[in-house]
């Protein structure tokens, strides 16, 4: 699961401070009115959301990439898939990719997260990358897929140690998850359209 | 050939590959994707930098430093040294990473110019091809592995 502190230590701190603001607060019942208690609870509150925004910032980063994984000629992609259907997306693949490992990005809602209550969801990832891993066979493809991380920054992280990437194919419908992505990775972002054979990849 | 990261909590954080590892330094819109796609096929990982936004903004002239330069085990900087800001970027490197390797993409009259920024062996033509770039990457880092050994 990923850590919406971005390290342990950010973590502890956070802990750290809820349990010096919780004494905070009893200290403040044990001796003022219960006004003053309510006032300095939702300053408490409102301090250690402070403090999880600021924690919960990402490391800023510069786009980066592994060494080239397999043989010297050989291509290979990530293709990040969401909840649609990534069969529409890939009558249009180029025929230069060699190799595509489909990471089937697990959309979860806040309050899932939170719970860690994802199965479903990931159950309905693990479905898609199957469609989306037969598909690619179908068309001759050398394909193979993973369930990734529930973030997605750390999916791709781990695919590209293990499988390694020399292009990043986005079959999904976050605006946002490309730039995202060109921020992060010094490898070429390439977002696939549906349902437009030969003119199916756009930069 | 990677070194042993001494950049714990300084930012930017680019790094996560245990390859050897080429900060690559390049102007805003220029395009890059044939010297990282060489590079990466050597064997190396590769960060890109747009070097900094304005004077005073990059990173490594702040107190903390740059994680991205701090981890590198060689740095290629196509910045050139016609902005006093690409000059302050690279002479603050030298100070800082006296032992890291640096290329530095430059013709010869500005190099002349600046003899203390591009030293003896630093410099690479500008408009290097990317097969180029990685021969001149596997010298520098080869000598460099000599003069440590």
């Amino acid at each position: 699961m990923r850590n919406p502190f971005g390290s342990e230590g950010r973590a502890v701190r956070f802990v750290g401070a809820v349990a010096a603001l919780a004494a905070v607060v009893a200290g403040t019942d044990a001796f003022a009115p219960a006004a003053a208690v309510a006032a300095v609870s939702v300053l408490a509150v409102g301090a250690l959301g402070a403090l999880y925004v600021v924690g919960g910032r990402r490391p800023q980063r510069i786009p980066a990439a592994p060494a080239h994984a397999g043989g010297p000629a050989e291509r290979r992609a990530l293709l990040l898939i969401g909840r649609s259907p990534a069969a529409e997306y890939l009558s249009g693949l180029r025929d230069d990719v060699d190799r595509i490992l489909v990471v089937s990005l697990v959309s979860s809602s806040p309050v899932h997260h939170w719970l860690s209550d994802i199965d479903p969801e990931r159950a309905e990832a693990h479905k898609q990358m199957e469609e989306a891993v037969s598909r690619l066979r179908a068309l001759g493809i050398d394909g193979s897929g993973v369930v990734g991380n529930d973030d997605p920054f750390t999916a791709v992280d781990d695919a590209l140690r293990t499988f390694g990437g020399d292009e990043i194919l986005v079959a999904t419908q976050d605006p946002r998850l490309i730039d995202r992505l060109r921020d992060r990775y010094a490898i070429p972002v390439t977002r696939l359209t549906a349902h437009q054979p030969g003119a199916a990849l756009t930069r | 050939m990677s070194k042993t990261s001494t950049s714990q909590g300084l930012q930017p954080q680019p790094w996560d590959w245990p390859h050897p590892r080429v900060l690559l330094e390049v102007p805003p819109r220029q395009d890059a994707d044939a010297r990282i796609d060489a590079l990466r096929r050597a064997g190396y990982a590769v960060a890109v930098c747009p070097g900094p936004a304005a004077p005073g903004r990059c990173p490594l002239t702040g107190d903390d430093g740059c994680a991205a330069a701090h981890g590198a085990d060689i740095v290629v900087s196509s910045l050139g040294l016609k902005e006093e800001q690409a000059r302050d970027a690279l002479a603050t490197l030298r100070l800082r990473l006296p032992h890291l390797p640096v290329l530095v993409e430059t013709d010869a009259e500005l190099a002349s110019r600046w003899p203390d920024l591009v030293l003896d062996g630093t410099r690479v033509e500008p408009g290097i091809a990317a097969p180029e770039l990685v021969e001149r990457v596997k010298r520098a880092l080869s000598e460099e592995a000599i003069a440590g050994a």
